[in-house]
């Protein structure tokens, strides 16, 4: 299943899909992220959430530089440990990273892929998962955030 | 030794021994201890006016329901003390001195026992890139790691994570990690059948490469393991 969607202003943003299982669902969200997926149904405590964001990136940063504003944001926001982080320019300019957090006294692993595109606009899937849920969940979330493309801007 | 007792509730400072600890718990259950080491609580505002630090007692509630354990060992330049991991309903409470009774423990705390994975994450210290791991997968001695990591100055990190899922069961290997401080890890195991895991001295090792990702699914088991 394909889950699809674009930012906040339909005329300017671009949009950008991800492969989803089949039991997962599309929520329809409002501000701006772009949608939202998840399991139907989920035993744990948190449901497995991916969501898709579009940002404008209008000053075209470099690589490094993206990378390092949005750490520092991040952490601003949630603190927590860096897991994992990668940054490459092909096939196109991304970031990758995953934190482990706490929130709302629930421990949570982020993964994130941030694709950064020519024109300056950036898009971000990001998949949220309780650590408890995380050994058996992680493949379906990573390969979700993973898929994240654009396919038109 | 002995040393003095820091309870600093303004930084959530806690510094306190082994024995000391143990003392508390013996008070804290409305047993006894020496005279000697309740003045030294005392002292140290560990004990006021006779009852446990308010900081201490979730401390105290979480070694008094121990569920799973764990110790960490680290190959270092120069001498790396065990951390003892203790995971109770309390939370989570790291021990990073060692077995001595004397040491002073920098008390770690976390109120909730989901965050073993990420207390050893940090404790752990591994770098987030991924990359090539400082030895690749050829069977080599277990002493060839070592030496390599208690090199002063070197970008090599090795440790050992041992787990029980239970107070009183053996611990056993659960993770042992080779990486460069730079990125790029491997999960050392033992290249023969052996039995007591992969850093038994005299052991022939292989070093598989793994991705930051999957030595953290390997942490967040711990946490899943005691239920």
């Amino acid at each position: 299943m394909i889950a699809t969607g674009s930012g906040p202003d339909a005329g300017m943003a671009m949009v950008a899909e991800i492969d989803v299982p089949d039991d997962w669902e599309q929520s329809p969200m409002a501000g701006p992220v772009a949608f939202m997926a998840r399991p139907r149904h989920h035993d744990g405590q948190v449901r497995p959430t991916v969501t898709v964001t579009c940002a404008l990136e209008g000053s075209r940063p470099s690589l490094d530089h993206y990378a390092e504003v949005q750490l520092a944001g991040t952490y601003a926001t949630f603190g927590g440990y860096l897991l994992f982080l990668e940054l490459t320019c092909e096939p196109q300019r991304r970031l990758d990273l995953a934190l482990a957090i706490e929130q709302m006294g629930t421990d949570l692993t982020i993964v994130q892929r941030h694709l950064l595109h020519p024109d300056g606009w950036a898009v971000v899937a990001t998949g949220t998962v309780s650590d408890a849920d995380w050994p058996a969940a992680a493949p379906r979330v990573l390969a979700a955030v993973r898929s994240l493309r654009v396919v038109r801007s | 030794m002995t040393s003095a007792v820091v309870v600093d509730a303004g930084i959530g400072r806690l510094v306190l021994t082994r024995r000391q600890l143990g003392a508390l718990a013996d008070l804290a259950s409305g047993r006894t201890a020496s005279p000697e080491l309740i003045a030294g609580l005392e002292a140290g505002h560990a004990l006021v006016d006779g009852a446990v630090h308010p900081l201490l007692r979730p401390v105290l509630r979480t070694l008094a329901s121990i569920q799973g354990r764990g110790a960490l060992r680290q190959w270092r330049a120069g001498v790396q003390p065990v951390a003892e991991i203790l995971v109770g309903a309390g939370g989570v409470v790291v021990l990073p001195a060692g077995p001595d009774q004397d040491e002073p423990q920098e008390l770690r705390w976390h109120p909730r026992p989901t965050a073993v994975a990420r207390m050893v994450a940090e404790l752990l210290d591994l770098p987030a890139d991924d990359g090539l791991p400082p030895f690749d997968d050829t069977p080599r001695p277990w002493a060839e790691l070592v030496e390599a990591a208690t090199q002063t100055g070197g970008a090599v990190g090795l440790a050992d994570l041992r787990w029980a899922d239970h107070f009183g069961d053996v611990l056993t290997s659960v993770l042992v990690m080779a990486w460069r401080s730079g990125g790029g890890m491997a999960e050392v195991q033992p290249a023969e059948v052996t039995t007591g895991g992969a850093e038994r001295s005299g052991t022939t090792v292989r070093c598989l490469r793994r991705h930051p990702l999957e030595v953290w699914t390997v942490l967040t088991t711990l946490a899943a393991r005691l239920t």
